[in-house]
Parts: C-alpha cells; structure tokens; sequence
C-alpha cells in the first residue's frame, strides 16, 4: 500500500486554479503535455502529515461535455486515472455557475472536494455562504479559502487528507429525470461490459445524446434493447424542452437556482470598476483606439527592454567563442566547438529575454483581466479573414520575433484556429529581417528607403492575411470558431503568479525547441567546412574562396539557375541557405561570400543586383523558410507536419512573389 | 422573438433558441445561457456581444448572436 495519493484540480478559467495549485505545491512543478496533444500538463507535489499527494492541474473546464480539447482531457482523466479525489475549484462569487462543473463531476461518481475560492471578494461584495448548509445539500465536503491570501490553504490540505481516504461519491438527483435514468441504468446492468463505468454516469449522458458515451453502448450486447427506448425518451424529451440535450442542462441549472437560493444570501452585484472599465474599453471605437497603444505598449516591453539582455547574451557567447578558438590548438575542433556548438547554444538563448519579457507581459495582460477583451475588440475584423478575434496577439508579435509569437498562440482553445495562426506567423516580419531590408534599401532605393522597408511589413501582413483566407477556405473548410469567452473583472495582477507563468513557458521553450536549434547551426557550419572534395578546413569560414569549393556553395550554385529569372548569382541563393539559421545572418553572410566587410557590401551589392532583382531579394528573405528557430518552435506546437508544411508553402509562396515582382518590375522599368 | 444580435443594450431577454451546433450550445450552456435563461445585454456594437448570464459577463461573436434567438423578458 502506498502512501501516495493522487488529486485533480479542476475548475472554470479565472477561478484561480493556478493560484491555489502554487499555494499547494510550492517549487516542485514539473511540467509535460498531456499524451498526443500539445496542452500543458501540470503536476506538483506536497506533503502533509507525512503523507504525499501528486498534484494534478486539469485544464480549466466550464463542463465536461467534451467539444473542446480541454474537457476530452479533463473527463478522460477522471474516468480512465481515477484520481483518488477531485478538488473541484469554484468562484464563490459566481457559485450559480461553477456548480455546473461541480454537479457533472458529481454525475461522473467522481471523490469531490469543492473548494470556494475568493470568499474575501464574496464577502466584500456583501454576499454570505451558508457552507454547512452547502456541504449538507450536495453530500460533499466545501472548504471556503482564499488562494491569492493564502487564506484556508491549512484547512484545505486538512480536508485533502481526511476526504481522500474515505472515498464516496455522493449522487445528484434530478426529479424530472430519474424515471428515465432508472429505467436506462436497469438495462445498462444487464450487460457486464459496461459495469466497470458509473451507469448512472452513462444513463444521464445518454440523455445528453453524449457521442462518447454513445460509442461506448454501442459496442455493448444490450444496444438492441436500449435503442428503441432511448429514442422513444428522447422524443419525449424533445417535446417538453425544444431539444432533448438540452433537457439535462435546464435539469443541472434548475437544482443549481434551488441551491443558490437556500445557501447564497444576498446574490451578487456586479463589481462596478469591471463595470466601469468595460464601458470605456469594450467601445466599438474607444476600444480599439485603447487596443493598439496596449499592443504597442506589449511590443515595445518586449523587445526594447530585453534588447540590451540578448546583446548581452549574444556578446558573452561570441566572447566564449573567441576564448576557445584561441585556447585550443586543434583547429576543427575548436571550430566545430566555437562556431558550431556555442553558436547554436548562443543562438538559443538569445531568445531567452525577449521570451521572458514577452511572458511577463502576456501573464500580467492576463492577470488583470485585459486579455480575454482583446480577442472581443478584434473579433470582427479577424472573421473577415477566417482567423479568430483570439489570433491578433500572436500576429502583432510576430513583428518582433516570430518564436514567441507563435508559443503565444496557447491561448486558443480550437487547434484548426491555433494551427492556422501558427502557419502565417512567419509572414510577419520579425525584427531579424530589418538588417537585410536595411541593407538593399540604403544600397538601391535610398531617396525611398523608409517606404522601402514599410513595404516589405506591408507585404508580410497582406499575405498572411490573404493566406489566412486561402487556408481556411481550401485546408481547413471551417469556419473560425465562434468567440464565446467570459470576461473576467479586473483585478491588479499579482507579480508571483505572473513572474511564475513567466519562468514556466520560457523553460518549456529552452527546453524542446533548444536542441533543434543547436542541431541547425551545426548542420550549417558542417555543409561550411565540407565539400565534394572532403574537408575544407575552417577557413572556409572567412575566406570565400575556400568557400567556394564547400557544400554551401555547391548548393547555392544548384539553386542559381532555379532563381536565374530573378538574375541572382550563386553567392545570394547561398547566404540564403545561412538566413536559416537566423535571418539576419544572411547579410553577414553576403558580406563574407562577396568577401568584403558588412561595411563596403552595400557598394559591392549594387553591382550584383538590379533594384527590381534586390526587391525581389527582400521579398524573398521575408517569406521563404523561417529560421531554424522559428521551425523548431512550429515543430514543437503542432508536430513535424505542419512545420513540414509550412516550409513548403512559404518556399513556393516566396518564388511566386519574387517571380511576380521580377516580371512586373522588369515590365515597368 | 429576434436574434440575440439585434437586442439594445440595457435589455433583459428570456433565451428561446439556439440554432447552432451541437458544441456551440453545450458550451454556451455550460457558461450559463440555456434555453429559458435570463441575460441582461451589456454591450451590443458592431461587434461580438456581450451579456451578464448568472452572474458573469460573456462574449458571443457576432454570427453566434445571430442563432440565438431571444424574446424580451416583459413579453412572456
């Protein structure tokens, strides 16, 4: 027998769930996703009274009829891991609601705890829980506490060990439906499949016409009986209330009301600074004029003040590379270690602040509330182009760095959204793109250089946009789901539970897409230092004629006659190999081809390009392959597929747009 | 009886329908917005709209407040 308990968190976005799961469990997180999807799993640990409880964070529900990713895990983890107890987080201040959850999981024959949370707010806003009276009516134990207090948190690991022992699940019982439950649950028994589920459970979701409790009874010996019966109820059903499903629903919510009634004293008021906010922010037009310095704002936090960090971190990693390239005398090897390895390390954590900054700033937009209205403001706009109000964030910071934008994409519950988003991410213009835009425009078009370079931003978001439209319309065939998110009231956000956000996604970061960005960097100073004709040795790396001879070479002059009609020699189509390790690699790398300084280029790259060729160039650098980076990240949210895919597609959408601009330019001038 | 979409703000309706999915109606009832249940329209632009069901106020995009239909409260 061991000593080891497992319990469930389980709640409603905004409860503060991640609140009361840091109270409990402190430093000891260990995060993972949940088997074959990409949505964070949680777990923690505690002991009291030498005992020891595995925490588990379920995502946050509002009910566990399954139709979104979030509530397929949640049930399946309650009814296939049977966790000891179910600690049932609910919203003092919204109990009408949170019930709902509560009495599913009740219907489930889940262990349950519930657990009011922010009773200090309740309380201030004059409203009084009869919590005996609550424990007595719903037949389970309620502990009142306040997370963000650390009120109640001592009462709550007491309950914890008493409730998880003596393992009872307490029925709810709805007067209008148990004829129909008994008769269903009298058939459910004749069949000795289905006795290892709660029939109860299964009789009121057959009601609900649930489709995986219906896949379940089909496959039972009893489904000849039951069906002809289950259709005669459900007619019935339909009659009384419109649609049958929606019987059980007006069933849960009428016992809720009757609860509400007998235990809730004084119901609750809005809070009228949410009140007062939301007529200035939720505005039509004040909205959206608030909404872009707020995204601004957002932008400008994460990459100007992590700026000064990564050049830090940039400069330390190429100081260390120096330090090796002069300390060890083998020169492959300490190539292989300083211009390889310690790169590819360096080129990872270079992402590391503007991460950190950007999580810090998404956690506290979060926190306080502001978040859930941004995809509401822009909602309308986004539908046009088949996205959800919900992909504006991820868009916008894009135009930083690519990376983080697309990890932003998290909060997105539907995965056909979230993966569309993801894919036209890279068509926003990441900072590491300036440099070559910098380059081309000062060299050719410098009377227009600002218009120049805008442009290029202005193409990036054209085509995501019109991608967008594409995708949806050809790959996906849905429509973007529809916006239904609650808005919380706002609060001032709490610097631990932010910072903690924080730390937690830029770890899960440095950690997955880590070593495929390693792995690039190599890979590229490998197809460097070796040729056809073996190894080149590491000059190849400043001197361009060795260069010449080595496998970057030999691809970029197999790519040349592929990019012959936009007049590029092989020396372009080769520093475009570099860009994928970072995109502003690729003028460092013109300049080393070319064998000139980054200084004396833009003299040289007038020779080598025509100002249409150049344009071209630009457009190319914008859309084709994203960073090694950037493809670990798409890798690492939604699986080697889709990052296969989007390499395709931004490769032969980058020959379009560049082969258009060439012919329409060289028409034109 | 009208869609949700066309309510004015400030107004108390009564939920008589919803003509939407499956998936769309088990969440929105799961937020509190069932069939005959109360909400009070918050905000109503060009926009998504907002209500306050049960105590909370809820966002529902445009087309969706279109397959809700709803009817003034004081008719019934």
């Amino acid at each position: 027998m061991s000593d080891k308990y497992e319990i469930a968190l389980i709640g409603n976005p905004n409860v503060g769930k991640s609140t009361l799961f840091n109270a409990l469990t402190g430093e000891n997180v260990y995060i993972g996703n949940w088997p074959g999807v990409t949505v964070e799993k949680k777990e923690g640990e505690f002991e009291y009274n030498g005992k020891k409880f595995k925490v588990v964070d379920l995502p946050g529900v509002y009910s566990l009829t399954a139709d979104s990713i979030d509530e397929i895990i949640a049930r399946d983890y309650i009814i296939n891991e049977k966790p000891d107890l179910v600690v049932n987080i609910a919203d003092a201040t919204a109990l009408e609601r949170n019930l709902y959850l509560t009495l599913q999981l009740m219907e489930m024959g889940a262990n349950i705890l519930l657990v009011l949370n922010k009773m200090d707010l309740a309380n201030k806003l004059g409203m009084e829980i009869d919590i005996n009276k609550l424990e007595k009516i719903l037949g389970i134990k309620v502990v009142p506490i306040s997370a963000v207090k650390k009120i109640g948190i001592e009462d709550l690991k007491k309950a914890i060990l008493e409730t998880v022992k003596n393992k009872k699940s307490a029925e709810i019982r709805y007067p209008h439906f148990e004829p129909y439950i008994k008769k269903i649950i009298s058939i459910l028994e004749k069949d000795e499949g289905l006795k290892k589920y709660n029939l109860r459970y299964l009789a009121i979701k057959l009601l609900e016409n649930d489709k995986y409790v219906l896949d379940i009874v089909k496959n039972s010996s009893i489904l000849g009986k039951l069906k002809p019966i289950l259709d005669d109820m459900m007619k019935e059903l339909s009659k009384k209330y419109g649609e049958a499903e929606l019987g059980i629903v007006e069933e849960r919510y009428k016992v809720i009301d009757k609860i509400v009634e007998e235990v809730v004293k004084k119901k609750s008021g809005k809070l009228t600074t949410t009140q007062m906010l939301d007529d200035v922010l939720t505005d039509e037009k004040v909205g959206i004029l608030l909404l872009i310095p707020f995204l601004w704002m957002l932008f400008k936090f994460t990459f100007d003040v992590s700026g000064p960090f990564s050049a830090m971190i940039d400069y330390i990693f190429s100081f260390l590379a120096e330090v090796v390239k002069s300390s060890i005398s083998n020169e492959f090897i300490s190539s292989l270690l300083a211009d390889g390895i310690i790169s590819g390390v360096g080129a990872v954590l270079v992402f590391f602040p503007i991460l950190a900054f950007l999580f810090f700033a998404l956690s506290f937009l979060e926190d306080s509330g502001y978040m859930a209205r941004i995809p509401f403001i822009a909602d309308r706009f986004m539908n046009k182009f088949g996205l959800p109000g919900k992909a504006i964030i991820p868009l916008v910071m894009g135009f930083g760095c690519n990376v983080p934008a697309i990890m932003a994409t998290r909060t997105m519950e539907n995965e056909k959204d979230r993966i569309l988003t993801i894919l036209i991410n890279p068509l926003m213009s990441c900072s590491a793109r300036l440099p070559i835009y910098a380059l081309f425009a000062g060299a050719f078009f410098s009377a227009y250089q600002g218009l120049v370079v805008l442009s290029m931003y202005a193409l990036g978001v054209v085509l995501a946009l019109i991608i967008a439209a594409i995708f949806r319309k050809f790959v996906f065939k849905t429509s973007p789901s529809y916006l239904i998110v609650e808005l919380p009231s706002y609060q001032i956000p709490h610097l631990n539970i932010v910072l903690k956000n924080t730390w937690e996604r830029v770890y899960s970061f440095l950690r997955k897409a880590g070593t495929i960005i390693v792995f690039g960097v190599i890979l590229v100073w490998l197809l460097s230092v070796y040729g056809p004709s073996g190894y080149l040795g590491v000059e190849a790396l400043e001197n361009p004629q060795i260069l010449a001879n080595s496998y970057v070479a030999v691809i970029g002059k197999t790519l040349s006659p592929i990019f012959s009609p936009m007049g590029w020699d092989w020396k372009a189509c080769s520093a475009l190999l570099f860009g994928v390790v970072a995109k502003e690699v690729v003028v460092g790398s013109l300049a080393m081809l070319y064998g000139v300084g980054e200084e004396g280029l833009s003299n040289l790259i007038v020779n080598a390009f025509t100002p249409v060729s150049a344009y071209a160039y630009m457009a190319f650098c914008l859309i084709y392959l994203p960073c090694i980076a950037t493809l670990a990240v798409i890798k690492q949210e939604i699986g080697w597929k889709w990052a296969i895919f989007a390499l395709v597609y931004e490769v032969v959408l980058a020959y379009i747009v560049a082969l258009t601009i060439t012919v329409v330019g060289n028409l034109i001038f | 009886m009208y869609p949700l979409a066309f309510a004015k703000e400030g107004e108390e309706v009564v939920v008589k329908s919803i003509n939407a999915g499956y998936g769309a109606v088990q969440r929105l009832s799961s937020m509190g917005i069932n069939i005959r249940s109360k909400i009070k329209v918050v905000r109503n632009q060009n926009g998504p709209v907002i209500v306050s069901a049960r105590g909370s106020n809820i966002a529902i995009g445009r087309g969706l407040a279109m397959k809700i239909i709803v009817e003034r409260e004081s008719d019934e």
